[in-house]
């Protein structure tokens, strides 16, 4: 159950305690969400920090518009397009690549099974918005519309988007020999 | 990686690090700002600079219809003295003064506060050119110093009526800046494929071929201009074709696009010695066409050694036709070929002889390889003579020349074929129209797919495709609703040179196709008699679009004054207005790469974060490390300005004379009391020969010295901001607040 925004009101009313717990729920998530916009552990790692660091000093208003998920992976994301503005050319580092360990673990943790594991190596290689849709439908379950939240788009274009992502990933498993009907 | 607790201790610590240096910062500008305040207020009153014109002026007729407004501006907690500043209001006449506790009643006035100079530290600001969208004016605004820097505000109106477009600068047109690229084609030894690219044209082929040419040269440019410009090398190496040894020409093929701005086909310049031997095709139909025959029966003739298969076929065949009849396991001599009857359907049944026995089943393949005249000779077909290039006379070449434009494929008209596939679908060609249709069965259907059932190379296997260069217009029949997956990776990777697509009212497909498009060539669609772009096209990504762009706008500019955006191909703007979200700017998104500067038309506004990062990544130009400069005004709100220029965006704050926005300080959207407080300020520590800035940003502070000098027409020298200013600001308010309409200038009294 998402009881990030009984926290978050917690945390409002002057409970710090439970922007840890929001933290501790959400890290990983959010974190991983970052990774596929960045496809860089250590990037997506700073930016969830500074995602917290916002909910802790700016204290945006939470107006349950929808989930308090959606509304923190978007935050998130606007962190991360900030981040992606300021370093447009930015590539990823030789250390990212010595980590994807890093990355495979959390996803084993966080994904538990075996096919979004494989979903995940996929993803890799898309496109950055492929790669965000797919993780937030498939991995994290977010609804079209939700999505479309977090990514600032129409549901519509969500719906596309993924279509095209899911043709992509397809693409992407057929060279590693793993045929998905259900893509 | 962190661990949660890990990333919960480094969040506490940024964030009380923050909350440290923020309150630092407050306390040492609250202290700072209050006693200088004071120091300057009673600095003037020193001087006698204040007279009392204006409390004269300002103190009502009729205390019972006073309205008075309070607010502390300013507190210094050692001299704990207050300036407080009331705003009275009379129903017909605004007056205001302002009071102090330790000068009450001191009746302020600009008559004789003397020029005032501030030696702020301001860079230069070159000259700007506004942009008012919504009136048709276009006001240039010069920013000169009035500061000891030498910047004073001047502003001129130019009323036009013409749109926005001549005050962007440089917007300039698309430009061509390949160069010329001769290749030099050797005969004999094959041409090495060339290919030039013009976005989205794709491959158009040259077939050249020669037994006795001795130079090839083809020269391509992007236009006419640089064509003529080109200097053609001389002493051509001279190739023998016919010398001992020499191995015949292959074919080869130059693969050419069409230029950018002027269409113009590349010319083939040819030297030979003998053009009777010379040969190029463009776009030859087909060098065979292969109709797949179907067979319906295999017997043997009576009496005879003679077998035959009847066969279905969609035209009229001849046995030099007959390329290939395929039966497994034999190796068989076609004798003879006889039309039986034509059906009702159009097909006609062949009976094809031949003379082995036929020990295949009625299912063998038949196929029919109809060849054509390949190779028509040069001057006769293919090309059409045109002037030679300026740069190049037959004088200048030691043999025959021949310079030739491209013509369009002769053949085209002659093609008229049709077929089936999938479950139930049918196409046809004709001449450069490809239709695709459904029969009756699979028509009945809610949701037709167009679908060849199988997989996408499946669809470039469809005899449609030797045609494609040709394919200028496709039809979907009405009864179609979409494409399959084949279909649609089909269309968006060929090579056709599309004008139109014509479909049903029930089909969706080219929404999607243009949505993530990766072919420009989808222009096509926009002139396509059922779609108009509006109706639907709500978002293109930028893979949608090629570097270069193209040369006409195949889109269309809604030019709605009530639309969340407009886009004007001509000027490469895009205007924003009403209230920012991320549908419409994600809308405008679609001339991501198109345009020059961003407008955000006055009352535009951007309430949320989500948005204003869209539109923070609207300004980014393509792929480039490049940013559009935002032209807004005031009312955007000063957050909002100040977060698109942390992001490195140029911000234009425009503002047009006796706009409510004049005397609005802080950008808030209302003239009050705290922007008389800021100009009191501003006077205050500028009169003590104090650094006094309205705002951190400096161009913004810039706007604000011009916001702040309410008696100053844009038309007139600009001057800093004095008393009377905040006195004229008062009385907008007090005016205001009373319900009454106040105007510049009726408070400045012009």
């Amino acid at each position: 159950m998402d009881n990030g925004a009984e926290c978050y009101r917690k945390f409002l009313e002057g409970d710090n305690d439970s922007l840890t717990i929001i933290i501790r729920d959400y890290k990983d998530g959010l974190m991983l969400y970052l990774y596929r916009f960045t496809n860089d552990i250590f990037i997506a790692e700073d930016l969830t920090e500074d995602t917290f660091v916002k909910l802790y000093t700016k204290r945006p208003k939470f107006s349950a518009k929808s989930s308090f998920k959606t509304w923190l992976y978007a935050i998130g994301r606007n962190l991360a397009l900030d981040h992606r503005r300021k370093h447009p050319f930015l590539k990823i580092s030789l250390d990212a690549c010595r980590n994807m360990k890093d990355v495979t673990d959390i996803e084993a943790a966080y994904e538990k099974t075996e096919r979004n594991a494989q979903l995940s190596k996929a993803l890799y290689n898309l496109k950055s918005d492929y790669r965000q849709i797919l993780h937030l439908v498939y991995i994290e379950g977010f609804s079209i519309e939700e999505s479309g939240r977090i990514m600032g788009k129409s549901s519509k274009q969500i719906g596309n988007l993924l279509y095209r992502a899911k043709k992509s990933l397809r693409s992407e498993l057929e060279k590693e020999g793993i045929y998905n009907e259900k893509l | 990686m962190k661990s949660y607790e890990e990333m919960a201790q480094n969040v506490f610590k940024r964030g009380d690090e923050y909350f440290r240096i923020r309150r630092k910062r407050s306390a040492r500008i609250k202290k700072g700002v209050s006693f200088m305040s004071i120091l300057g207020i009673f600095t003037l009153v020193g001087l006698g600079l204040l007279s009392s014109d204006n409390v004269n002026q300002v103190i009502p007729d009729d205390t019972s219809q006073i309205a008075i407004v309070e607010t502390e501006t300013a507190t210094d907690s050692s001299t704990t003295k207050t300036t407080d500043t009331h705003t009275q209001t009379n129903t017909t006449t605004a007056k205001s003064f302002v009071t102090s506790s330790t000068a009450p009643a001191t009746s302020v006035t600009s008559k004789t506060a003397p020029p005032l100079k501030t030696t702020a530290s301001r860079s230069n600001m070159t000259s700007m050119q506004k942009i008012i969208g919504n009136a048709n004016d276009v006001i240039t605004t010069e920013i000169t110093p009035a500061y000891t820097e030498t910047k004073t505000v001047t502003t001129t109106i130019n009323t036009t009526n013409t749109t926005t477009s001549s005050s962007i600068p440089n917007i300039g047109s698309i430009s061509t800046t390949k160069n010329c690229i001769i290749s030099k084609l050797a005969p004999g030894t094959g041409f090495d494929s060339i290919t030039y690219y013009r976005g989205f044209t794709e491959a158009h082929p040259i077939y050249l071929w020669s037994t006795e040419a001795t130079n090839f040269y083809a020269v391509t440019a992007e236009t006419y201009e640089e064509i003529n410009n080109f200097k053609l090398p001389s002493g051509a190496e001279r190739v023998d074709l016919s010398a001992p040894g020499r191995i015949a020409p292959s074919w080869s093929v130059i693969e050419q696009k069409y230029c950018l701005d002027e269409l113009t086909d590349p010319y083939i310049i040819v030297s030979c010695n003998n053009s009777e031997a010379l040969y190029l095709m463009e776009n030859v139909k087909a060098v065979y066409q292969l109709e797949q025959l179907i067979c319906t029966e295999a017997k043997t003739v009576e009496g005879s050694n003679m077998h035959y298969v009847t066969v279905l076929s969609s035209k009229d065949i001849s046995i030099t036709e007959i390329g290939n009849l395929s039966i497994p396991n034999e190796d068989i001599v076609i004798r003879d070929i006889q039309k039986i009857s034509e059906l009702e359907n159009g097909q006609k049944e062949y009976r094809i002889y031949f003379d082995k026995l036929l020990n295949a089943a009625i299912n063998c393949e038949a196929s029919v390889i109809r060849h054509f005249d390949i190779c028509q000779k040069l001057m006769e077909f293919d090309f059409i003579d045109t002037a030679y290039p300026s740069f190049m006379s037959p004088e200048d070449l030691p043999s025959i020349t021949y310079p030739l434009t491209l013509m369009n494929n002769p053949y085209l008209s002659d093609i008229n074929t049709s077929g089936t596939f999938g479950e139930g679908f049918s196409w046809s060609l004709s001449g450069d129209n490809l239709t695709f249709s459904a029969n009756e069965a699979v028509a009945g259907s809610n949701e037709v797919i167009l679908t060849t059932g199988s997989d996408e190379s499946a669809v470039a296997s469809m005899p449609w495709n030797r045609y494609r260069p040709h394919i200028k217009h496709i039809v979907f029949s009405d009864e179609i609703t979409s494409l399959g997956d084949d279909f649609d990776s089909y269309f968006m990777n060929t090579d056709m040179n599309l004008e139109t697509i014509t479909n049903g009212e029930r089909f969706d497909w080219l929404k999607n196709a243009v949505l993530y498009g990766e072919k420009l060539r989808f222009e096509a669609t926009f002139v396509a008699p059922k779609y108009s772009k509006t109706d639907w096209l709500t978002y293109l990504s930028d893979a949608a679009f090629v570097e270069k762009g193209i040369a006409e706008d195949p889109f269309i500019n809604p030019g709605n004054e009530s639309a969340a955006w407009e886009y004007s191909e001509q000027d490469r703007i895009v205007k924003l207005r009403g209230e920012l979200t991320n549908d419409s700017i994600n809308t405008a998104a679609m001339w991501y790469k198109r345009f020059d500067c961003l407008i955000l038309e006055k009352g535009t506004r951007c309430l949320n974060e989500s948005v204003m990062s869209d539109l923070i990544q609207l300004t980014v130009k393509g792929n480039k490390d490049e940013l559009v400069p935002v032209y807004c005004y005031p009312d955007f709100g000063y957050d909002n300005i100040n977060q698109l220029r942390s992001n490195g965006i140029t911000v234009i704050v425009m503002d047009e004379n006796n706009s409510p926005y004049k005397g609005d300080i802080n950008f808030d959207g209302t003239v009050d009391m705290d922007d008389a407080t800021s100009v009191l300020n501003y006077y205050a520590y500028t009169t003590a020969g104090l650094d006094y800035s309205f705002a951190e940003d400096e161009e913004l502070n810039k706007f604000a010295c011009y916001a702040a000098n309410t008696n100053t027409s844009i038309t007139r020298t600009y001057q800093n901001p004095n008393i009377s200013d905040a006195t004229n600001i008062l009385a907008y308010y007090a005016q205001e607040t009373a319900g009454l309409n106040p105007s510049w200038d009726s408070i400045t009294n012009k």
